[in-house]
């Protein structure tokens, strides 16, 4: 069991990380997650679909939003109006170093960062987040949409203060 | 989900990024764990120790049952007695007189072979009953004898004496205990692209491969991950008991324990996961042996039957992470060999039964080397004791 946790470790804290932030709190969902883990691994079908790497990040996200759903962390309003569809700039984020972009997705507000997680890392769909958030489908779009161009905005004013 | 370019990029970016995770936080999910029975290893291998001691003891028992029936030491003959009598000058009638069948020590009878040969002639007429009464008291059977042990006239109206016979020599069908050991021939390796899953793959036609027909019919297979399967030859053990039906057919079944063992390896580019699989089956075969040809010792017969097994246990390890698999259904197979018998003793026999098994597809998930190759060539090889 040790060999699995030492394998799996830093990569489930970094996406435990995406989702929860706050150091004192993402503790108890790497936890709550290896529990998981270890507990029910002989339900793991190592011939299927999924990758046992894989199969450990989708427990942590669900732990993830166990956690934020406990701790009512999720405001999501209903009404919001969409946005214009104007094509926004694009930075480049191949230069990018991770740890500055995992702080960023951490900075976002919190119903922002899930809903890009889910969509971007865990590849669902926004009925399908809809469906896990209790949301509508084009709230979870709309949310989506405002999460990349803050995203952007940040990575856009990181470049010029590193070109300053 | 429709994902464009850069959002693809920023998750190519971030997808296996790892953080250190605390350090003692390792402790705190083992506290967590609910405390799980370990099965001691030696638990295990006393599981072992009682089934070996089984076969062993079934075995020995056999052996020594036997040992007990066909003592050479308590062999009991019954034979015909022959006498001679000569008269003086002139031929003598030759009686012979068959005795009620005794059981004598062979020893004994050795020692009384010269008693009829000094016998006088004037004994010559003595009535046949009185020599009855007295090899009777005696406790003696005169057996035939051979020239050179008998000092007695020989003429010509001398019988040829009676070739020794002995019960022995009865044909008679005998019950065969075997124990035997076998497995398959060759090891199956695989390597295999895996497909895309359906739910991914119809995302991956939607935002990638719009417009193109036909990459929405074909399988869209995963960059860079394979899964590679490694099964080993099975290794049985067996017991079986064989009931001649005639001089040439034997109807066997027993009981049959199976072990498989595979390798899995799943390669994410340039990282593996390795998963053994180790699955053991207790089956009980039925067959029908027909004997083609023998010559002294030699046996050569055909051999057909079938055999169902059932998957008692089922083990996976993940690696390091040991646990149970649920099990495999009922296995039905049917085999054919060629079989090969050399008798060592009269009631032990080794033999060698190269042959084919198939395995019928029982329809389970489980992979194992059944299925991978269902129709495979093995080799048996065990001792047959004859316990009548």
């Amino acid at each position: 069991m040790r060999r699995l946790y030492d394998r799996y470790s830093d990569y489930a804290m970094a996406v435990a990380l995406r989702y929860v932030p706050e150091r004192d709190e993402v503790r108890d969902v790497m936890q709550d997650s290896f529990v998981k883990i270890l507990t029910t691994i002989d339900h793991f079908d190592y011939r299927g679909e999924g990758t046992l790497k894989s199969w450990v990040g989708r427990i942590v996200s669900n732990s993830a939003i166990d956690h934020l759903r406990t701790n009512s962390h999720f405001v999501f309003v209903d009404t919001m109006h969409d946005e214009p569809q104007e094509q926004d700039e694009e930075p480049d984020i191949g230069d990018m170093p991770p740890n500055v972009l995992m702080e960023m997705i951490g900075r976002l507000p919190q119903n922002y960062r899930t809903v890009l997680n889910l969509f971007v890392f865990e590849q669902r769909s926004h009925k399908d987040i809809a469906s896990l958030l209790g949301i509508k489908e084009n709230t979870s779009s709309s949310i989506f949409f405002r999460a990349k161009r803050m995203l952007k905005k940040m990575i856009i004013e990181y470049k010029r203060q590193q070109e300053t | 989900m429709n994902q464009d370019k850069w959002t693809q990029q920023l998750h190519d970016k971030l997808a296996d990024y790892e953080t250190p995770a605390p350090v003692d936080l390792w402790a705190d999910i083992e506290a967590a764990l609910p405390a799980q029975p370990r099965r001691s290893r030696f638990v295990v291998l006393r599981r072992w120790a009682v089934a070996a001691s089984v076969v062993a003891l079934l075995g020995g028992g056999a052996l020594v049952w036997w040992g007990l029936q066909h003592q050479p030491s308590e062999e009991w003959v019954s034979m015909a007695e022959e006498e001679y009598y000569g008269g003086e000058g002139e031929a003598a009638p030759v009686e012979v007189v068959p005795l009620q069948e005794k059981r004598v020590e062979w020893r004994r009878k050795v020692e009384r072979v010269k008693a009829p040969s000094s016998l006088p002639a004037d004994h010559a007429d003595r009535p046949v009953e009185q020599k009855e009464t007295e090899v009777a008291d005696e406790k003696t059977v005169a057996e035939t004898a051979p020239a050179q042990e008998v000092d007695k006239p020989v003429t010509e109206t001398t019988s040829v004496p009676r070739p020794l016979h002995r019960s022995s020599h009865r044909s008679k069908r005998q019950l065969t205990l075997g124990l035997y050991a076998m497995n398959g021939f060759g090891s199956q390796n695989n390597s295999n692209a895996v497909q895309m899953a359906d739910a991914l793959a119809q995302n991956y036609a939607n935002t990638y491969a719009a417009g193109q027909a036909a990459s929405r019919q074909a399988p869209i297979y995963l960059v860079g991950y394979e899964e590679q399967q490694h099964h080993y030859q099975p290794i049985a053990f067996g017991l079986t008991l064989s009931y001649p039906l005639n001089d040439r057919l034997f109807l066997t079944s027993g009981v049959v324990y199976t072990r498989l063992k595979s390798d899995f390896t799943q390669v994410i580019h340039s990282q593996q996961i390795n998963t053994d699989q180790m699955l053991h089956y207790v089956g009980i075969p039925l067959s029908m042996n027909y004997r083609l040809w023998q010559y002294k010792g030699l046996n050569v017969y055909l051999s057909a039957g079938m055999q169902a097994d059932w998957n008692v246990k089922a083990q996976v390890n993940t690696e390091g992470v040991e646990q149970e698999m649920g099990l495999d259904r009922l296995q039905w197979s049917v085999n054919g060999s060629l079989g090969l018998q050399y008798n060592v003793l009269p009631q032990l026999s080794l033999y060698a039964e190269p042959g084919i098994n198939h395995y019928f597809d029982n329809g389970s998930t489980l992979q194992n080397y059944f299925k991978d190759k269902p129709t495979s060539l093995k080799l048996q090889v065990g001792v047959r004791v004859n316990l009548q």
